[in-house]
């Protein structure tokens, strides 16, 4: 009898804090498809009649089709290049033999042990003597490095795992070393690559520092920053400013839902080895 | 800094706590555990500035759910004392900074959480069989063994804790912009300032440098500490 109570009493905690994770997100949703007049009155969290111009108007008149177009554009290109050139010198890193192999390793490692505010100033700087403040290049490739040395690191251990004997056996079928690369490591890395595209993709969408830093274009800008930038100038359209929070946001929980599994499972296992 | 460290402050120990409660509540083997994980997960998903503005709206003075809600609650027991509460929770002095860190702590319970359990679960089963051979009782094996053998996953979490709370600046200027009065300016805010409305980039640049090696020092102390406590270890 007084298990049933216990455990009575711990599901009603687990469903408290569940509703408590999830109230915001549907009281978000909900507050966008109130009209302008209702917001300030209704605060009901079902709305009988959802207005869902409130959508186009965030999407066409709220410059939030750019910003989401944008947004996608970055993710791809800046989690394509860190899979890219980090899969390349995490190979270098576990295969080939060169001169100052470690050394160059820990080169590679130290900006991981480096909070982010040691170095965005000179960053910004930096990109201003290049030239390169407010291009879509100058987002760009400040956020390929900065992935590149946790990426470099899974990888690195993971190619590392590979048995020598398969290379081998696919080098005598003549294979070339980026064959080898292309054609066997690759594919068998499927899961750590796995990990570094989701949380590379996660991290991209949600950054808001260096979007703010670099750019000021609207035409370039993602959405957490036209986010800001629409609060900005339409304080109090809050229907469809949440509107634009449910485009940024529904994407980004999608994409969890469908990869939970392997999300949840790479943040337990990163946890316990490090 | 001394604000964002309040902030951590309160992530370190209400957060922790909380996310170790529940931790230890999955890892007994509980109904729908898995359904929890996926939902506790979800705020930190999320980008800090929509979780920053949908907080914004939550705490709105005039308009926001939190004040009407303290309302009906006063109207329900007949007592003013939840109505008098009422006020513009982010534009307050004396509310502002708990109100970000309670928005701090929203998003970032589910990742220790996470953690913890990942650590819970890495403990063999078979050493609480045998203390409970031995006739110890749940208390006794809880402080005896969980809390000694979770010791480097307590250290991973509060680096962790520490790290994302030091380095606060979505939620901030996504809800007070470092206002009012400068009562929820973080570091991070502060470099900002001093860069864009100063353009004092040294001057930016060394406090951004200063704070980052604080950051640094604190990581590799408590590292330093969790192996030395660690009895598989130290």
């Amino acid at each position: 009898m007084s298990k049933k109570i216990i455990s009575l009493l711990k599901h009603s905690f687990m469903i408290l804090m569940s509703a408590a994770c999830i109230f915001p997100l549907l009281w978000m949703i909900s507050s966008s498809l109130k009209t302008q007049s209702a917001i300030f009155s209704d605060m009901s969290l079902f709305v009988l009649r959802p207005s869902w111009q409130n959508y186009i108007t965030a999407w066409v008149k709220g410059n939030f089709g750019i910003y989401f177009l944008n947004s996608v554009f970055y993710t791809v290109t800046i989690v394509g290049g860190i899979v890219l050139v980090s899969s390349l010198a995490a190979y270098a890193f576990a295969r080939l033999e060169f001169p100052f192999k470690n050394f160059l390793f820990l080169l590679l490692l130290a900006p991981m042990m480096i909070p982010i505010p040691g170095g965005f100033v000179a960053l910004y700087v930096l990109l201003n003597k290049m030239h390169l403040i407010n291009t879509r290049i100058g987002y760009i490739l400040p956020q390929i490095n900065a992935g590149l040395a946790m990426s470099i690191f899974l990888l690195k251990s993971f190619f590392e795992k590979i048995p020598r004997d398969l290379e081998d056996s696919a080098k005598i079928d003549g294979c070339s070393r980026l064959g080898i690369y292309w054609h066997l490591c690759m594919p068998l890395a499927k899961p750590a690559l796995a990990i570094v595209v989701i949380y590379d993709t996660l991290y991209v969408w949600n950054e808001y520092l260096l979007a703010m830093l670099i750019l000021s274009d609207k035409s370039l800008m993602p959405l957490t920053r036209g986010l800001m930038i629409f609060r900005g100038e339409h304080v109090t359209q809050y229907p469809i400013l949440m509107a634009g929070m449910c485009i940024a946001t529904i994407p980004i929980i999608f994409l969890y839902l469908l990869m939970q599994k392997h999300i949840i499972k790479g943040v337990m296992a990163g946890a316990v080895k490090g | 800094m001394w604000q964002a460290a309040y902030i951590t402050l309160i992530a370190l120990t209400l957060q922790n706590a909380l996310a170790l409660v529940l931790a230890l509540i999955c890892d007994r083997g509980i109904k729908f555990g898995n359904g929890y994980r996926v939902i506790f997960f979800i705020p930190p998903v999320l980008s800090g500035i929509v979780v920053g503005l949908i907080w914004n709206w939550i705490y709105n003075g005039n308009y926001g759910l939190l004040n009407h809600w303290l309302a009906q609650l006063s109207k329900w027991m007949h007592i003013s004392y939840f109505s008098n509460l009422e006020r513009a929770w982010l534009a307050d002095p004396r509310t502002a900074l708990t109100s970000v860190a309670i928005i701090n702590m929203w998003k970032g319970f589910g990742w220790g959480f996470l953690v913890l359990l990942a650590g819970l679960q890495s403990i063999p089963r078979q050493l609480y069989e045998a203390a409970k051979v031995d006739g110890a009782n749940a208390w006794q094996s809880f402080w005896r063994i969980t809390v000694p053998l979770m010791i480097p996953t307590f250290g991973i979490v509060s680096i962790m804790t520490i790290l994302g709370a030091m380095q606060i600046y979505d939620i901030i200027v996504s809800t007070t912009g470092g206002g009012p009065a400068y009562h929820t300016e973080v570091p991070i805010t502060r470099i900002l300032a001093a860069m864009r409305g100063n353009l004092q980039f040294g001057y930016a640049c060394a406090m951004g440098l200063v704070f980052g090696a604080i950051l640094l020092s604190v990581s590799l102390i408590i590292i330093k500490l969790s192996r030395k406590l660690n009895p598989l270890t130290g």
